[in-house]
């Protein structure tokens, strides 16, 4: 019975990696900008609380659709929170008028885009939509 | 403020043609009765009430540039039979990453939850705990300078607000008019991680027009003792506000407390003071809580002490009715909440909650049970 049962585990978590691997998804910015960034840093940017680049530039993050496979992952690992408490938290931040969340966009490319054109952007996209147009700072 | 007063909001939007406007809003619709037609508990009776908690507001705000922002918000609520107010109405200009400038009319943020104390979405509770936050006074127009900084991994946040107004206000479930001069608020807010802790006093000189009062001040006018009539009445009175607040945040858990005190100078309201310790865990979608507080409030009789009494028949009368007055305001009441909250959606939830109040002053002990949902987009 145990042995079985560790089989299972064993096969869910490898299972479970092996989805991970195909989802991953990454943190990105323009290539000229050449700021420090962790993924402590990245999530303060990303909740509105650090608002300007150590290289002294402005922050703009931008996402994909909040129901996406990426935002979803984004809001769990590099985030730690639910989407419902990430509303919570920003329908405190909109209404009390001290910041907005991040702008979401259709597509990755989209997102890219924006990224590749302005120095002050960070977005998070699907790790197989990178090229060399941006630079990726965090997969997760 | 009423809506007339939004046009020329409107009319700034207009000409920034090319400047984008964002569109947010709110909505709480709450139900409660209490549990026995003796009882009444945050203007609930034993009736199935939707008018006490429920409202909506919308927000409009625009970028005027990069650091330069617009931001307007109208409230319409049940208990004021969903007539539309604007609440907030400024310019903010973030100077810096650490300085940033609000002009205009906005909350007065006296508490840790006055700010955002409509939008329902952003706590646990239905409202938070009346005894703290019960107060006549919600908007001023000025300017609030706000400064944040960090040292090492804790942040730091200074509020400090400047204004007056002109405006409504509510005290005991009734409307009246009121005026705020020479407001001053500061606030200290220190977060680190898992803790914030939030330190705040606000000092004003405060009327409140309360019109049920005025055949007693105009009775007493007219006797020798007039000076009563000015101790009792709430005019150009200094009344400060103080409040210190804590939440701790670790992983699932919070608990939340706060203790704040209001003080005025002589008038019929007294001194109140008040605190709450809440205590809330998350399981999934799913929030439960528990919530103590205590109110307390003094009042003092001494304006009366120099009126002779068995002399006069009118005087006597004017006595009675001032120390009615006068203990009516006193509180000595406890209180236990408990609830839960459900996001069945991630923008939308429901709650449920039930506040058992045991009041030592007058025994009027009440039990409600209030439900609500509320959203935000």
């Amino acid at each position: 019975m145990n042995k079985i049962f560790y089989k299972l585990i064993f096969a869910v978590s490898l299972m479970l990696a092996a989805t991970n691997v195909f989802a991953e998804s990454v943190v990105i910015v323009n290539p000229m900008n050449d700021s420090k960034l962790d993924k402590e840093t990245i999530a303060k940017m990303f909740l509105g609380k650090t608002k300007y680049f150590s290289n002294g530039d402005k922050v703009v993050a931008i996402s994909p659709k909040e129901k996406g496979a990426t935002k979803q992952a984004f809001n769990e690992v590099v985030l730690d929170k639910s989407s419902s408490q990430l509303n919570a938290y920003w329908s405190k931040i909109i209404f009390t008028g001290k910041g907005r969340p991040p702008k979401e966009y259709d597509s990755d490319d989209e997102v890219k885009q924006q990224v590749a054109s302005n120095g002050n952007v960070i977005g998070i996209i699907d790790a197989k939509s990178v090229d060399n147009t941006v630079k990726v700072v965090l997969r997760f | 403020m009423k809506l007339k007063y939004l046009l020329p909001a409107v009319a700034l939007f207009a000409t920034q043609a090319n400047a984008e406007v964002n569109i947010n809003g709110f909505a709480t619709i709450a139900g409660g009765f209490t549990s026995d037609e003796t009882e009444t508990l945050y203007q609930y009776g034993e009736d199935l009430n939707f008018d006490n908690d429920s409202l909506f507001g919308v927000q409009l705000s625009s970028d005027l540039d990069e650091d330069l922002n617009f931001t307007a918000q109208l409230i319409s609520r049940g208990r004021d039979e969903w007539a539309t107010d604007v609440e907030w109405a400024y310019m903010s200009y973030q100077a810096n990453e650490n300085v940033r400038f609000q002009f205009g009319k906005q909350r007065t943020p006296y508490f840790m939850y006055t700010e955002f104390f409509d939008v329902g979405f952003a706590y646990h509770w239905i409202a938070p705990p009346a005894g703290v936050y019960d107060l006549p006074l919600g908007t001023v127009t000025g300017l609030n300078t706000i400064l944040s900084g960090s040292t090492g991994s804790v942040e730091h946040t200074f509020e400090i607000l400047f204004g007056q107004e002109n405006a409504d206000a509510f005290l005991d479930g009734q409307n009246l008019e009121s005026e705020i001069k020479d407001l001053f608020l500061f606030s200290w807010t220190v977060n680190y991680d898992w803790l914030m802790l939030r330190a705040s006093q606000t000092t004003a000189d405060i009327t409140l027009e309360v019109t049920d009062l005025d055949p007693l001040l105009a009775g007493w006018r007219q006797t020798p003792f007039a000076s009563v009539a000015d101790a009792l009445e709430f005019t150009e009175d200094e009344a400060t506000f103080t409040e210190f607040g804590m939440r701790i945040e670790l992983g699932d858990f919070q608990l939340i407390a706060e203790v704040t005190e209001f003080e005025s100078d002589d008038n019929f309201t007294g001194d109140q003071e008040s605190y709450f310790v809440s205590a809330a865990y998350r399981i999934d979608t799913v929030t439960l809580h528990l919530t103590y507080g205590a109110d307390e409030t003094d009042n003092d009789f001494s304006a009366l002490a120099g009126v002779p009494a068995g002399v006069d028949p009118g005087l006597d009368a004017l006595l009675a009715a001032s120390n009615l007055t006068l203990q009516s305001r006193f509180e000595d009441a406890t209180y236990t909440t408990v609830g839960f909250r459900w996001d069945f959606n991630p923008a939308a939830a429901l709650k449920v909650e039930y506040t058992d109040l045991t009041d030592d002053q007058f025994g009027q002990d009440a039990s409600l049970l209030r439900f609500a949902v509320t959203t935000f987009f």
